[in-house]
């Protein structure tokens, strides 16, 4: 049956009604999501990570666990709460976000000039490795903008996901070599080039 | 129709949007835009719409109508457009969604397509949001591309596997053949996610794990390649900072820390590889301080030399002293882990972890005071609480509460002399006093009241403390409390532990009136104050004037709860002055009902009765007392129960007026019959007859009464009672009603209740009053169970207990059977 929809889909031929139906469901909120039985610590993950200006103004945000939008904004609230009244000075680790997991989960960030790189991990994580992490992506964000700053995050956010994904993928980590992640992203970016090219389409830029 | 607006053009725009509305304003406006796109199927420019709606998305705006565009994207023959529509489908849509399912089959081509790139995309979607139905249509495929040559693919296959199992366990054994080669591979990223497999299937099951262990030989492989990364010299691939592969080296520590868990063979084969990587690792950069951590945690974790522990041990001294904050939190939070087991050695670093508490940073802090409770032992108590109440006195407002109760604890488990334990309770009072929980009171007035000969020292010392200041609410209280009690001892002047002073009869009760009058006493401490000026009626010779005066000017109080208190005692000076002298009488010294003492009587709203006790006796049923033995009950709580053999627990007859009625169920909720409570009369903080409407409300008016109460169960300080009653009407069923309460020092959580009773009954769960059980016996969590029994057979349940406790889940089951014969018969 899924299959079946799933085909009707890919030629791009879903039934008015079908679709009028489907979009009607959507309009509705999804249910709330069913809190983790409580039964065993959650496995070593990485359940969001966000970027944020020194005014809170997300730049970008991507989490591993489902979240409601609503919920998804307030997480991206409280969390720059928690790490903007916190001193230069102190350690880039804080406990205590409550809607992201609870006392099980921990912030990892990074202040970089006018951005915050935060990473919501659970316990489990290690936070030292964590905090390397987020210099090999702040690094890799590096090489691929040439001298990365905010702007280039503000007009490539689709970009900076795509560098994520080879980093990140489903809350773990993929890729920790630069090189290995900037040489995908290049040949990528080159086939994207290829199809405008071929297609003949007008947009060189989204 | 125009072409729409770039997405660099729409983001110029709304950065020049000087305020919010004007931002929303604008973002509706695009958005009604992109509807009608969407609405004419415009295919050419679905891919810039959805990356316009991406951007929206992350402002905080609605997005969703972009769902099915996403999956039209995805549908798409062009890598952009796929690029984009997976994109969005990860962002927008998640498996509550059954939108999602569409996908599925995209997903599936996407997963054989012959660019890697659409492969990776697709793997990439299914391992961050597949939900499991996706998961069981799709596993064969990843297992496929696990075992493919090619790296690109074979590292994303590897964590799309552990999502896979993380969604459906049961499909862990179809990845195992394709485990058999992974640690072979040459390329780091396959490397890494390989070890994140693994460490994942040995983590979820035990076979898996000595599978690995015994079969597979998996720890001298993982050994061989930690070796080679360390010995191997610079190569710039891998390099960061000067190590090589730090991430790689933290994941196989992780999981040789699985493996030597509980295992002596698999700890030995890591030994060696461990010492080298403590000993070898340099540690002028966070990535080397990161791998140590890793080894030290995996030191302790596995079964390892007695030597390499203390390497270990050491290495986290080391990392206390060192400059980076980071390190020293690290340092703090393994330590912590390991108190339990290596005491003694935690132990010499405690004079670091001491001056932790002083660090500016509050991450560091709480780290610190954590470890520093765990550290207290009977020999270095005074040192240590020396350092804590100073920390107490300085920190933050967020600390001072579990700093007190911690302090609490720890003098009460190594108190070196009760002078010693009230000196320091009273010392939290008077620097913390209004961020202690509301159990210390009635704690510190049972531990004043049991130790006799320190009455006149304590009496003498809380009425200094409160002389000057009475705003601390819990001091007060307890100093009212004691000057009622010890008054006489106070006037009298004789104190042998201290120099004495001279105190007049006047002067206690100009202390006690201004509590009374000040505007930053509460009704609770005003309640105290009223009932110690009562008290120093039979201890007092020449101000009882003076005090009948007080108690009848609150006979007029606003305050109904003051009020009421000075009817009734203005009554006892009229009306039965007689008895006045008895019914004020000293307090019996108390026994100790549990480790936390009267903290079971302490309530928190009037809608649980108090949790009864073991040895309450059963209810009676309703019995006639004199108006005399109300007010008795009320006041002199055990210490004239002789008068009244059996003390009334449901409500009395109304033979008197409406007044005494009251204060007869006074006693009934406040102070259970068999355990004196000296803090109950005082403490109520609420008119009675609310509680009386809440307590003794009966489910059915026709309760058949006098069916004794169980004890249903009884561990990890977790505690459910179960009291019954049966209506008359239907005498089939029976009610059943579940308290419980948790005597531990931290809250559970999450309480679940469930019960389960054999097929010839049946059971009805109505929703419980919580699902906190509050700590320290402060309040109960009730849930009535109906349970009809038309066959009156006995009784049998089982019940079933789910909560968290101290951040673990706890999980019991139980079988009552010692359900009374009256409960069924």
């Amino acid at each position: 049956m899924a299959g079946a929809r799933a085909r009707a889909c890919g030629r791009g031929r879903v039934g008015k009604l079908r679709r009028q139906a489907l979009e009607a469901r959507l309009a509705r909120p999804p249910p709330p999501w069913p809190q983790r039985p409580p039964g065993r610590p959650g496995p070593a993950m990485i359940k969001a990570i966000l970027i944020f200006n020194n005014h809170g103004k997300p730049r970008l945000s991507k989490f591993y666990q489902p979240y409601s939008e609503d919920t998804q904004q307030q997480i991206i609230r409280e969390t720059f709460h928690l790490v903007s009244k916190r001193d230069e000075n102190v350690c880039n680790f804080l406990e205590g976000g409550l809607l992201i997991g609870g006392s099980d989960n921990k912030l990892i960030y990074r202040h970089y000039a006018t951005l915050y790189f935060v990473f919501c991990v659970d316990s489990s994580e290690s936070e030292l490795g964590i905090l390397d992490l987020i210099q090999v992506f702040v690094e890799t964000l590096d090489k691929c903008f040439e001298n990365v700053c905010e702007l280039d995050l503000i007009f490539h956010v689709d970009k900076v996901h795509n560098i994520l994904a080879e980093m990140v993928m489903g809350g773990m980590v993929l890729e920790t070599n630069m090189n290995e992640i900037v040489t995908q992203i290049d040949a990528q970016n080159k086939l994207e080039k290829s199809e405008t090219f071929i297609f003949q389409s007008p947009r060189q830029d989204r | 129709m125009p072409a729409p607006i770039r997405l660099r053009e729409l983001i110029r725009t709304i950065r020049t949007a000087r305020t919010q509305a004007e931002e929303r304003e604008m973002i509706q406006k695009e958005c009604a835009a992109i509807r009608s796109s969407f609405r004419e199927e415009d295919n050419t420019y679905r891919c810039r719409n959805v990356a316009k709606l991406l951007y929206m998305h992350m402002l905080g705006y609605p997005a969703h109508f972009g769902q099915l565009e996403c999956l039209k994207l995805i549908a798409s023959q062009k890598f952009t457009d796929k690029r984009i529509g997976y994109l969005g489908a990860m962002l927008l849509l998640d498996e509550r969604q059954d939108v999602h399912l569409l996908m599925t089959n995209c997903i599936k081509n996407d997963l054989n397509h012959s660019t890697q790139f659409v492969q990776g995309l697709a793997l990439c979607t299914l391992g961050c949001m597949g939900s499991s139905e996706m998961c069981r249509d799709l596993a064969g495929e990843v297992e496929k591309l696990l075992k493919t040559s090619n790296s690109y693919l074979r590292k994303k296959a590897a964590l799309c596997a552990v999502h896979v199992i993380r969604k459906v366990p049961e499909l862990m054994e179809m990845f195992l053949p394709a485990t058999k080669n992974l640690l072979n591979e040459k390329n780091h990223g396959v490397l890494h996610t390989s070890v994140v497999l693994l460490t994942e299937m040995c983590e979820r099951s035990p076979d898996m794990l000595a599978h690995f262990r015994k079969n597979e030989k998996l720890v001298p492989q993982l050994v061989r390649i930690l070796k080679n990364l360390i010995m191997s010299g610079y190569s710039p691939e891998h390099d960061v900072s000067g190590i090589s592969d730090p991430f790689l080296q933290v994941r196989i520590l992780r999981l040789l820390r699985i493996l030597g868990r509980n295992d002596d063979d698999s700890s030995e084969a890591m030994n060696d590889i461990l010492a080298q990587v403590a000993t070898n690792t340099e540690t002028s950069k966070n990535v080397g301080n990161a791998i140590l951590y890793e080894t030290v945690l995996t030191i302790m974790d596995i079964k390892s030399e007695s030597g390499l522990r203390v390497l270990a041990i050491n290495i986290l001294g080391r990392f206390l002293l060192n400059n980076d904050k980071n390190i020293r939190y690290v340092a703090l939070t393994s330590l912590l882990k390991t108190v339990q087991t290596d005491h003694n050695a935690v132990q010499r670093h405690r004079s670091t972890i001491v001056d932790c508490l002083k660090d500016l940073d509050v991450s560091i802090k709480r780290r610190a005071m954590e470890l520093s409770f765990a550290l207290v032992n009977g020999n270095n108590i005074r040192g240590m609480m020396k350092e804590l109440l100073y920390f107490l006195d300085s920190c933050e407002p967020e600390f001072k509460a579990d700093c007190a109760s911690g302090i609490f604890l720890a003098a009460e488990k190594y108190a070196p002399s009760k002078r010693w334990h009230i000196d320091t309770i009273m010392r939290v009072l008077t620097t913390a006093g209004s961020y202690v929980r509301d159990d210390a009171v009635p704690n510190l007035i049972q531990l004043i009241t049991n130790s006799v000969e320190m009455h006149a020292y304590t009496v003498q010392r809380l009425y200094k403390a409160i002389l000057g200041d009475y705003s601390q609410q819990p001091l007060v209280q307890v100093a009212a409390w004691c000057i009622g009690e010890y008054g006489d001892l106070l006037v009298s002047g004789q104190c042998e532990e201290e120099e004495p002073i001279q105190v007049t009869e006047d002067e206690v009760l100009d202390i006690l009136e201004s509590v009374l009058i000040s505007n930053m006493s509460t009704s609770v401490t005003r309640g105290y104050a009223l009932t110690a000026i009562m008290k120093l009626s039979t201890r007092f010779t020449c101000t009882v004037n003076r005090i009948k005066k007080v108690v009848s000017i609150y006979g007029s109080s606003i305050d109904v709860e003051l009020q009421q208190r000075a009817v009734e005692y203005n009554a006892l000076f009229k009306k039965y002055d007689h008895m006045r002298s008895a019914l004020l009488e000293r307090m019996p010294v108390m026994e100790k009902v549990t480790t936390n003492g009267p903290s079971e009587i302490v309530q928190t709203n009037g809608e649980t009765e108090p949790a009864p006790l073991e040895t309450k006796p059963p209810p009676s049923g309703p019995q006639p007392t004199s108006q005399a033995n109300d007010l008795l009950d009320l006041l002199g709580g055990n210490d004239i129960t002789p008068v009244i053999p059996t003390a009334p627990t449901s409500k009395p007859a109304s033979a008197g007026g409406e007044l005494l009625d009251l204060l007869g169920d006074i006693t009934l909720t406040g102070a259970p019959a068999a355990a004196p409570a000296p803090a109950s009369v005082p403490q109520l903080s609420q008119p009675p007859f609310l509680l009386d409407g809440l307590s003794s409300q009966p489910l059915f008016n026709d309760i058949t009464p006098g069916i004794p109460s169980i004890t249903a169960y009884n561990k990890n300080g977790l505690k459910i009672e179960f009291t019954f009653e049966r209506s008359n009407t239907n005498p089939s069923v029976t009610v059943i009603t579940i308290q419980a309460s948790n005597s531990t020092e931290l809250d559970m959580t999450d309480f679940v209740f469930q019960a389960a009773v054999p097929k010839t009954f049946q059971l009805q769960l109505l929703s419980p009053s919580s699902s906190v059980v509050p700590a320290f016996n402060t309040g109960t969590i009730t849930q009535v169970i109906k349970v009809l029994n038309p066959q009156k057979q006995q009784l049998r349940m089982r019940i079933k207990l789910t909560y968290n406790h101290k951040g673990s889940a706890m999980q019991d089951l139980a079988e009552v059977n010692n359900f009374p014969p009256q409960s069924w018969q």
